[in-house]
């Protein structure tokens, strides 16, 4: 386990008091807390440095520029990117429109198929229902296993039957609402066997994925939401054979406002993947008849003044986890998770949704969720906030798992590094309160 | 600040070597500072068996930086083989303007002609 004493320490926020009770907050997957070192970096910005960036000489600007560029290469370094296959965007629902707008809207035709999983946030759902309407493509689901996992067998069976028209398939990494965890090789290795198999059938021609980048017509493109995972775990984006990867900022210790589109090299190369924001900023010239882009990769993506400060905030917040160390931050969660699940199945009234993992075998990250019997979520939440805990009740964004299994809603309790088995025993503590209220 | 406009540099930049226009060229290339909309184009003549860069001629508008280095690139890369013009670095530029370094607002304008430059193969 971390230090949980100390790193409270550098959570302010996690010293108030609400409803006279000291804060536990475990809604970690709806936003994190943020620590002194990121919000400093912010306001440390704005106190000292804050001038437009790229566009000026005088030494603010050039100092703006040298925060924002070093910030750039921090965090696509901490998601194992190259720098420029880095986009900032506002947060992970806007990486995602912008695949569907710079890549789907030139590359998804009538016809086609997007498979998706009933486990994705809507953010990985609506975006592609979306596009689906524009261009009359089809969009699949992927069920789940009775345990809340992402069904391979049901994955298997649809990249086969509906090969030769899948364009993307977008998962989460990690489930917001049930933790479950999709294990990244095992699903690019199912689709680029598929390809290969399917892919010869069809026409002879072996989808090629070689590293001078060529592909096939019938290549299948790979789009990891990581919002959940990007806080827990160390992402080698260059090492997973994967097309897109999108984070949120602020789940992830940085502050709102800012988060990533990870896209392969070859894409931007290739102009697969192009900007779908235009303006200043993004060009390399201007005459009254057309534009160049940008030379860099990501620059043209970066249409109008970017937000330096939380640039540099979020680069704070990779150098905090980075101290921590990855692999200590994921084996923090685990533990939490396991010990949340041991404690949290004592109680006769609780029902825990998604994978029943345990201390010994736990693929859970970041969340537990379950269903109080007899009580709505929303009213378990409210007692809990009577005793200074802060969980999320509702569908978690979630409403098509939700609804296919017949869940009205769920309560979530979520961590960061600064959660302690104390916070979950507080937890405990807390719902004991439930059944007095309500029972 | 106080030493990038010592006297040999705005020299070079008032009168720069290999500028005008040339007839026929057999590469051309321009390149343009998105920053402010500086602009160098550079045509050059090869030799017989296309591997050399014989003769250059260049033109552009810009500040003292871009010009006084794209003068400098265009006296260094006359006679060079034009496999080697994509190893140019940004420090041999700064070396031959006699600068040891340069600010980051000003690098792209440093490197507005060696873009040009790469640009032509």
């Amino acid at each position: 386990m971390l230090n949980t004493d100390s790193i409270k320490r550098n959570f302010p926020i996690l010293t108030r008091v609400i409803n006279g009770k000291k804060l536990v907050y475990l809604d970690n997957a709806a936003t994190s807390q943020k620590p002194f070192s990121v919000v400093e970096a912010i306001s440390s910005y704005y106190l000292n440095n804050n001038a437009n960036v790229h566009r000026g000489v005088h030494t603010l600007s050039d100092e703006s520029t040298t925060i924002f560029e070093n910030s750039k290469n921090k965090i696509a370094k901490f998601f194992g990117a190259k720098n420029h296959e880095l986009i900032f965007v506002r947060n992970t629902t806007e990486a995602i429109n912008g695949v569907a707008y710079g890549w789907g809207e030139k590359n998804i035709d009538a016809g086609d198929v997007i498979l998706v999983s009933i486990l994705d946030h809507h953010s990985n759902i609506v975006v592609w229902q979306e596009l689906c309407k524009r261009k009359k493509a089809n969009l699949i689901f992927i069920g789940i296993t009775d345990d809340g996992k992402l069904d391979l067998d049901d994955f298997d069976s649809k990249l086969k039957k509906f090969f030769g028209k899948i364009k993307l398939v977008a998962f989460p990494h990690v489930s917001n609402a049930l933790g479950s965890t999709i294990d990244l090789k095992v699903i690019t290795k199912k689709v680029r066997a598929t390809e290969k198999a399917e892919g010869n059938k069809i026409s002879g021609v072996v989808s090629n994925r070689s590293s001078n980048g060529t592909t096939s017509v019938y290549s299948i493109k790979i789009l990891i939401d990581g919002a959940q995972s990007a806080p827990h775990m160390k992402i080698n984006f260059d090492d997973l054979d994967i097309d897109f990867f999108t984070f949120s900022g602020h789940k992830m210790l940085g502050p709102m406002g800012v988060g990533g589109l990870l896209v392969r090299e070859e894409l931007l190369k290739t102009d697969q993947m192009q900007p779908w924001l235009f303006g200043g900023g993004m060009i390399s010239e201007v005459h009254e008849s057309h534009t160049n882009f940008h030379d860099d990769l990501s620059e043209r993506f970066i249409a109008g003044t970017p937000d330096v400060a939380s640039v540099a905030g979020l680069a704070a917040a990779c150098k905090y986890l980075e101290n921590l160390g990855m692999e200590n931050v994921l084996q923090h969660d685990k533990e939490l998770v396991a010990y949340a699940l041991d404690e949290l199945s004592k109680n006769k009234d609780i029902e825990i949704v998604g994978p029943k993992a345990n201390s010994k075998n736990n693929t859970r990250i970041g969340s537990v969720s379950f269903i109080y019997k007899g009580v709505h979520a929303h009213d378990v939440a409210q007692v809990l906030d009577s005793e200074g805990i802060a969980v999320r009740s509702g569908h978690h964004c979630t409403m098509p798992l939700h609804t296919s299994q017949n869940w009205v809603a769920t309560t979530r309790v979520s961590f960061q590094v600064y959660n302690s088995k104390e916070d979950i025993d507080t937890l405990v503590e807390g719902l004991k309160k439930v059944k007095k209220v309500f029972k | 600040m106080s030493n990038i406009y010592h006297e040999d540099l705005l020299d070079e930049a008032k009168n720069p070597s290999n500028y005008g226009e040339m007839d026929n060229p057999d590469l051309v290339s321009t390149q343009y500072n998105a920053s402010c909309g500086d602009v160098i184009t550079v045509s050059v003549k090869l030799s017989d068996d296309k591997k050399t860069i014989e003769d250059i001629k260049w033109k552009g508008q810009g500040c003292v930086i871009s010009q006084a280095s794209m003068s400098v690139l265009s006296e260094k890369i006359k006679g060079l083989e034009i496999i080697k013009l994509q190893k140019l670095t940004q420090k041999e530029i700064l070396e031959e303007l006699g600068l040891s370094e340069i600010s980051v607002g000003r690098v792209k304008c440093l490197l507005l002609g060696l873009g040009a430059v790469k640009k032509l193969v």
